[in-house]
């Protein structure tokens, strides 16, 4: 989908008040669909050396920390629950 | 709340009161589940004008924020700091709202030598920290890093931190 101009108004989710969107193009969200989150997920070996599952035990037992593996664990679970 | 509604709220963060130090356009990735409803994720990698970078990260359960990952990464020099609910608590040891200060691992070969273990990615401890809002949590960028951007004070204002 193309980025759009937008001059609708949009509400500050601070204020509440209704505000002029910023002149920037803004593109849509990226809905993450199910070959995306194996695609996130095919990350896991490549960043920690590991299998999905080792991964996921290490995490929960905090062997493994940080912005990134917290997003993965969630993919990781995400996947089990929506898609197996 | 939807997912796609707290994502809304934040592209209206980023666009309509930081949008002066945010580099190109970012989209905001979500997903949002089918069997769980209003429950789902919202990530992206933020890059700023001056290089460095904020990855932003929540989980949304039954419409309510259950953990967010914040985290500011200098690339230049490797320093980060990283805002974190990650759904479970340890006591003092990992609270449930904590804080990590260090240097990435790719940073420069020789400084990462000079510096004790604790400063080196996430070895530190879980320093205890409130409730981080993303408002906050990019105020504190501005406000320490663009402090001296024309638009530094309007843009704490519009963030309602001033």
């Amino acid at each position: 989908m193309a980025a759009q101009k937008s001059n609708i108004l949009k509400k500050s989710a601070i204020t509440g008040h209704k505000i002029k969107a910023a002149d920037k193009c803004i593109p849509p969200f990226h809905i993450l669909g199910k070959k995306d989150i194996e695609k996130e997920l095919s990350n896991i070996e490549k960043e920690f050396g590991m299998t999905h599952e080792e991964f996921h035990k290490a995490y929960r037992e905090g062997k493994i920390h940080g912005h990134e593996a917290m997003k993965l664990d969630y993919y990781y679970e995400f996947y089990k629950d929506e898609y197996e | 709340m939807r997912v796609r509604d707290r994502a809304g709220e934040i592209k209206g963060i980023v666009y309509s009161h930081c949008k002066d130090i945010i580099d190109g356009s970012p989209s905001f990735a979500i997903n949002e589940s089918k069997k769980h409803k209003n429950c789902g994720a919202i990530t992206e990698k933020l890059k700023l004008i001056d290089g460095s970078l904020i990855n932003f990260f929540e989980i949304l359960v039954d419409g309510e924020i259950k953990e967010y990952s914040y985290e500011y990464v200098r690339p230049d020099t490797g320093f980060f700091f990283h805002y974190q609910n990650e759904g479970v608590e340890n006591g003092i040891r990992k609270p449930l709202h904590h804080l990590h200060v260090g240097i990435k691992k790719d940073a420069n070969k020789k400084l990462l030598e000079m510096l004790p273990n604790e400063l080196f990615e996430h070895n530190g401890p879980h320093y205890k920290a409130p409730e981080m809002k993303f408002n906050e949590f990019i105020g504190i960028i501005i406000g320490n890093f663009f402090k001296n951007h024309r638009n530094c004070e309007r843009m704490l204002r519009s963030l309602e931190l001033e």
